[in-house]
């Protein structure tokens, strides 16, 4: 077993990465801000590294990791933390709050986009109109009856970043529905 | 954020058209992101693959200062 590992991979094995889905994003999240809102840029890379090699020790001895001893270093830096959350999530947050509707849109329809990247088959480079629409199939639901489909939101998607507009081609075409969208 | 309820409106007699309210679309968008992650993150095969992926989006990260200074 390798002693020293990157920071991310320590998401997927062992007792770390259950500990680090169970505590889940939003936890980090928080303390990643509470560290940043301090000015705190992280620990050094030497400290850092003494808290992994401590950790993973503790994980080969079998050991429970304890709570308090979840490196929480650089998590601002961590590519979900800090990509997903602090930049795809965020900018959502940020427009919503401020009533800037139609540019919520624009990012949530970009943020499907992203994530139909992260879920698509392993042997492929871009992203295309079927893994969109299956990741949007999938986990964009609403807690009501009525549901907006994949190619709903694909044609949504598409009218509204290449024209900003409510009309794409699919809809046109009648193989989606116009999606309106109201603060 | 805003309730509205119900969050996807249809009018039968039209049924070309949909409303959403945004704070929905964005609240759902939100927990579909956490739900996938989850699922992601659970799948020893998918994970790997995700987890490769994720490094390829664009991080918000200081300067370092050395550059700074420049």
């Amino acid at each position: 077993m390798s002693l020293i590992k990157p920071l991310s991979d320590l998401r997927n094995t062992n007792e770390i990465s259950k500990l680090a889905l169970e505590i889940e994003v939003f936890g980090k999240l928080a303390v990643a801000q509470a560290q940043r809102a301090d000015g705190d840029r992280g620990r050094t890379v030497s400290e850092a590294m003494k808290r992994l090699r401590k950790r993973i020790r503790s994980d080969m001895r079998d050991e429970p990791v304890r709570l308090e001893e979840v490196e929480m270093t650089d998590l601002a830096r961590d590519p979900i933390v800090n990509g997903i959350y602090n930049g795809i999530r965020r900018g959502v947050e940020v427009a919503v709050a401020n009533e800037c509707y139609g540019s919520a849109v624009v990012l949530i329809y970009s943020g499907i986009d992203s994530m139909a990247y992260l879920a698509m088959p392993v042997n492929r480079i871009d992203v295309r109109r079927k893994d969109f629409i299956d990741w949007a199939e999938r986990y964009i639901r609403f807690p009501c009856k009525e549901q907006l489909t994949g190619a709903d939101l694909y044609g949504a998607r598409c009218a509204m970043l290449h024209t900003y507009s409510v009309y794409s081609k699919m809809s046109r075409e009648g193989k989606c529905r116009i999606i309106r969208v109201y603060g | 954020m805003g309730k509205a309820i119900p969050e996807v409106m249809c009018n039968p007699a039209d049924k070309e058209l949909v409303l959403v309210s945004v704070p929905a679309l964005a609240d759902a968008f939100f927990r579909g992101l956490d739900t996938f992650l989850i699922h992601a993150f659970s799948d020893k095969s998918r994970a790997p693959i995700v987890e490769a992926r994720v490094n390829n989006l664009v991080l918000n990260l200081p300067v370092p200062e050395d550059i700074a200074n420049i």
